[in-house]
């Protein structure tokens, strides 16, 4: 996994009166996935999508992600375009810090749809989903829920933890997944999908409440397995999110990062502290001038709500980045 | 389940230990604690790191060459300075914190000494302490201590260069017994053989000036110049024998040479023995196993004693293997039937599972229309005439399955093996956790083996089952309701205890101090107030029962109706579920 700031891409630094000043060009993520070397015959295939059904039609425009970040992989990028552009919808297996939502929002932007995010949880039921009876003071009414307004909408559903709600609640989505492409609704009517809606699910095994997703529901995706992220790309992100950071001092959070994951693999922690956004942020506050043993308490051993596990986590911290570094250590 | 080896602080020190070495199936042979129980985090970076450069392999093999020297614990602390300042100089590029580290190191052992009485000055090994005192100083910048020139050479000696490789640190602590103690480990026909008879009762007395400084051996403080606060290396598996007599302690030596050496210290046993072993169960001993790796039947290097001795353990690991054996093929042989009860048994479980935790619909605003109250919103402006789902309960169920493998189960061990197998792979892929142990009765030890930890993804130990021995049922019950109360890390989950028996407990030893044998309705008692006992406590308990017919009764007084006879393999899963939606649905 490899995840770039895009909206850094071209961003210069200047050091003055003790402020950041930051200029940013946006760029067009085709144009960076050109940069990526994503084969061109995939962003043809895009760029008619998105002649074909333009966001702004979809009365939803307000909905199309600008991401924060870029998912950095050609293969994974390659893969995963193709299924879209198959008609396929996606599944982004992996464990935390994958980068599994940031690809999802980049797809959902790539291809200019607005998303639906739904996040699944152990009481979600067809209702919940699809949408609902309600009384709007007048008379009884059908409610849309996010699949049925994705699906008419013609967007990017992003399925977030999808199995950690029970099969019985997806099997209404058979229907929406496979080569039938409707939805229906009991007591109201029957929708067509719209040829331009995906569903992008993403899930975890081994979460504490997840469960196997049925051979019924995951026939209905192509499956991608998302790598975990290795010390270069690592490296690669930080220096480019933070290209004043010392590169000496920039090994140091690789190899911290590394060691927190390689913690978590062994079960010695959860994985609540392994969160790259978390040493993300931890560097930003470092350069805000608070010192690193604060902003690492602050964006990850305070992650987890366990004395024990904090203080392992600690530990590693400590035998690795001294509590009192400071900016001007970490930065030029 | 078992209750880990580690405690927290141990596990602390581990994580420390593996972080540096950069893997997690390194079993250190030391680890490094202040005597109050805090891992010194410098020290357990340098043995972790010492792995890294060196290999403990190696390193460790050097260390235990000398462990029957009296001086032994002296030797420790003189070569990990060396180790200190080798593993420091190499590690120093890749880790620029280390410096810091190291400094803090130097002023804690400063600030302890600052504090330190006469009376504790007297009983450290100087020759060691005045090392330390050199070594620090020159690292936090003080004044050196006067030094003697033989000290001044093995401060020199000890400053082992980070150019070294492995033969060379390897060369360097032999050169440095040898010149400073004319002792070389090599030669030393003391080497590797365990201490004992006349010899450890001579040590014990020459000794015992420096057993004072045993947790003394390398000194530091809290930071708050805490005199107490003191820091020793822990050597891992040199332990104090017990004084118990000779026949307990032959006993406790074919028990842990047959079984592996116990999940708990020694402490953490006698411990439990103090609050188990008590009414009927007075003088019972206690050995609770983790899982291990089937060994070599051949332990005759690994077992001391006599020649008969040794071949009566060997022949008893080689009977285990071969057990397993006959396991795995009883399963492969019957793999469809095996395969088609584990599929009944993980769906039906998943059904009643996900029922049991569904919680019963209740009215709302939105959902689906309940017509028989549709009038209410036009008479009564009641929007309230929808169902939802309730709340799922947030139940997380915890399975214990406890196998009798006394000798009356011979005829049965590849069928018992066979169902064990099949109920925890069914609730293992319905994503409930559950852990296999085994109970038997022998030379006075209710011995608990652990065939599969909670954690284990796979279920392959539990082929490891076989029988011999006696049951003592009611002990064995007490013990896995103690060690459920103490794994604190899941309070709140809903906990079952599910026992393979044939309900007959029967044990050599006597079951009363009025020397009543433990068999029959004594035997049978015991165990149903152990059962009680858990029940109290909210544990559920249930049994499956395949004995012969004559001890239906037992199995009824002991478990109550929270059991089911299974006749064949074939109507095993069924009876299964049936006993847990009987059990699960009494809970409400």
């Amino acid at each position: 996994m490899r995840i770039q700031r895009c909206s850094e891409l071209r961003r210069h630094e200047r050091h003055a009166q003790d402020a950041w000043i930051v200029e940013v060009f946006m760029t067009d993520i085709l144009e960076f996935l050109k940069n990526e070397g994503v084969s061109a015959d995939l962003l043809d295939g895009v760029r008619a999508f998105r002649t074909e059904w333009p966001a702004a039609g979809s009365g939803y425009a307000q909905r199309v992600p600008e991401p924060e970040y870029h998912y950095l992989g050609k293969d994974v990028w390659e893969k995963a375009l193709s299924a879209l552009l198959a008609g396929r919808n996606l599944l982004l297996c992996g464990p935390k810090a994958t980068g599994k939502n940031v690809l999802a929002d980049d797809l959902a932007a790539c291809f200019q749809r607005p998303v639906w995010n739904i996040s699944f949880h152990i009481n979600m039921d067809a209702s919940w989903l699809i949408g609902t009876d309600t009384y709007d003071g007048n008379k009884v009414s059908f409610r849309p829920g996010p699949v049925w307004l994705c699906a008419h909408e013609g967007g990017f559903g992003v399925l977030d933890e999808v199995n950690m709600a029970r099969n019985e609640a997806l099997a209404v989505m058979h229907s929406t997944l496979d080569h039938r492409r409707m939805i229906d609704v009991p007591g109201y009517d029957k929708i067509e999908v719209h040829p331009a809606a995906r569903f992008i699910g993403t899930m975890n095994y081994g979460y504490a409440g997840t469960r196997d997703l049925n051979e019924a529901l995951s026939s209905r995706f192509v499956i991608l397995s998302m790598p975990s992220i290795s010390d270069t790309d690592l490296d690669r992100l930080l220096a480019e999110r933070f290209p004043s950071m010392k590169e000496k001092i920039r090994n140091q959070f690789v190899k911290l990062y590394l060691e927190i994951d390689k913690k978590a693999q062994n079960a010695e922690i959860s994985d609540r502290a392994l969160d790259l956004r978390g040493l993300l942020d931890a560097l930003s506050l470092m350069r805000q001038g608070i010192d690193a043993g604060s902003a690492l308490d602050m964006c990850l051993v305070n992650k987890t709500f366990d004395a024990y596990e904090r203080t392992l986590i600690r530990d590693v911290i400590d035998a690795r980045i001294p509590r009192e570094l400071s900016k001007t250590e970490i930065f030029t | 389940m078992i209750k880990k080896h580690y405690s927290k602080a141990s596990r602390r020190a581990l994580n420390m230990i593996w972080n540096a070495a950069g893997r997690y199936d390194l079993d250190p042979p030391f680890m490094a604690f202040h005597s109050n129980g805090r891992p010194d985090d410098y020290f357990n970076t340098i043995i972790g790191l010492t792995d890294k450069w060196l290999g403990l392999e190696e390193i460790s093999a050097f260390f235990a060459s000398y462990t029957a020297h009296p001086k032994a614990e002296e030797f420790d602390e003189f070569l990990w300075l060396g180790l200190e300042n080798h593993i420091y100089e190499r590690e120093l590029l890749e880790r620029p914190a280390l410096p810091g580290l190291r400094k803090k190191r130097g002023d804690e052992f400063f600030l302890v000494q600052q504090t330190m009485s006469e009376q504790q000055m007297t009983m450290q090994s100087m020759p060691v302490y005045r090392q330390q005192q050199a070594r620090w100083a020159s690292v936090t910048g003080r004044h050196l201590p006067l030094l003697s020139p033989k000290e001044t050479r093995m401060a020199d000696a000890l400053r082992f260069s980070g150019d070294l490789g492995k033969d060379g640190v390897l060369a360097a602590m032999r050169s440095f017994l040898q010149e400073f103690y004319n002792y070389d480990p090599v030669s030393d026909p003391r080497v590797s053989r365990p201490v004992t008879g006349f010899r450890a009762w001579y040590r014990k007395l020459t000794s015992h000036s420096y057993k004072q400084n045993d947790i003394l051996l390398i000194r530091t403080g809290s930071g708050q110049g805490d005199p107490a606060n003191a820091v020793a290396l822990s050597w891992e598996g040199r332990k104090p024998a017990a004084p118990t007599e000779r026949k307990a302690e032959e006993d406790a030596r074919y028990i842990h040479d047959v079984f592996g050496p116990p999940a708990l210290s020694e402490e953490e046993l006698r411990q439990a023995e103090s609050l188990l072993c008590t009414g009927n169960d007075a003088g019972c001993r206690l050995w609770i196993t983790a899982p291990r790796q089937m060994q070599a039947p051949d332990t005759s290097s690994e077992v001391s004693g006599s020649r008969s001795y040794q071949n009566e353990v060997s022949d008893t690991r080689r009977r285990m293997m071969k057990q397993a054996e006959h396991n795995r093929r009883y399963l492969q042989d019957n793999r469809q039937t095996v395969q088609s009860s584990i599929r009944k048994l993980t769906s039906e479980l998943d059904v009643f599972l996900a029922s049991f935790m569904k919680g019963m619909p209740e009215q709302s605003r939105a959902g689906q229309l309940l017509p028989e109250r549709a009038y209410r919103i036009d008479v009564l402006r009641d929007p309230m005439v929808f169902a939802r789902d309730g709340e799922e309960k947030d139940i997380r169920l915890r399975v214990d399955l406890l196998l009798d493998a006394s000798q009356s189960r011979m005829n049965s061990q590849e069928r018992i093996a066979a169902e064990a197998y099949v109920i925890a792979k069914s609730l293992h892929m319905n994503h409930v956790p559950v852990s296999v142990t085994t109970f038997r009765s022998l030379r006075g030890f209710t011995v608990l083996e652990q065939l599969k930890k909670t954690a284990d993804s796979s279920c392959e130990g539990i082929l490891r089952y076989y029988a011999g021995g006696w049951n003592r049922d009611g002990l064995a019950l007490k013990c896995m309701h103690y060690l459920i109360k103490e794994d604190r890390q899941h309070p709140e989950d809903l906990r079952l205890l599910l026992i393979l028996t044939d309900a007959n407990p029967n044990d050599s030893l006597a079951g009363s101090a009025f020397g009543k044998n433990y068999d029959g309705a004594v035997a049978v008692d015991d165990a149903a107030s152990a059962v009680k006992a858990l029940r109290r406590d909210r544990i559920l308990t249930a049994a499956v029962f395949h004995g012969s017919t004559s001890h239906l009764e037992n199995v009824y007084r002991i478990f109550g109706k929270e059991y089911v006879r299974v006749l064949s393999f074939r109507q095993f899963a069924d009876s299964v579920i049936d006993l847990l939606q009987k059990v699960l649905q009494e809970t409400g």
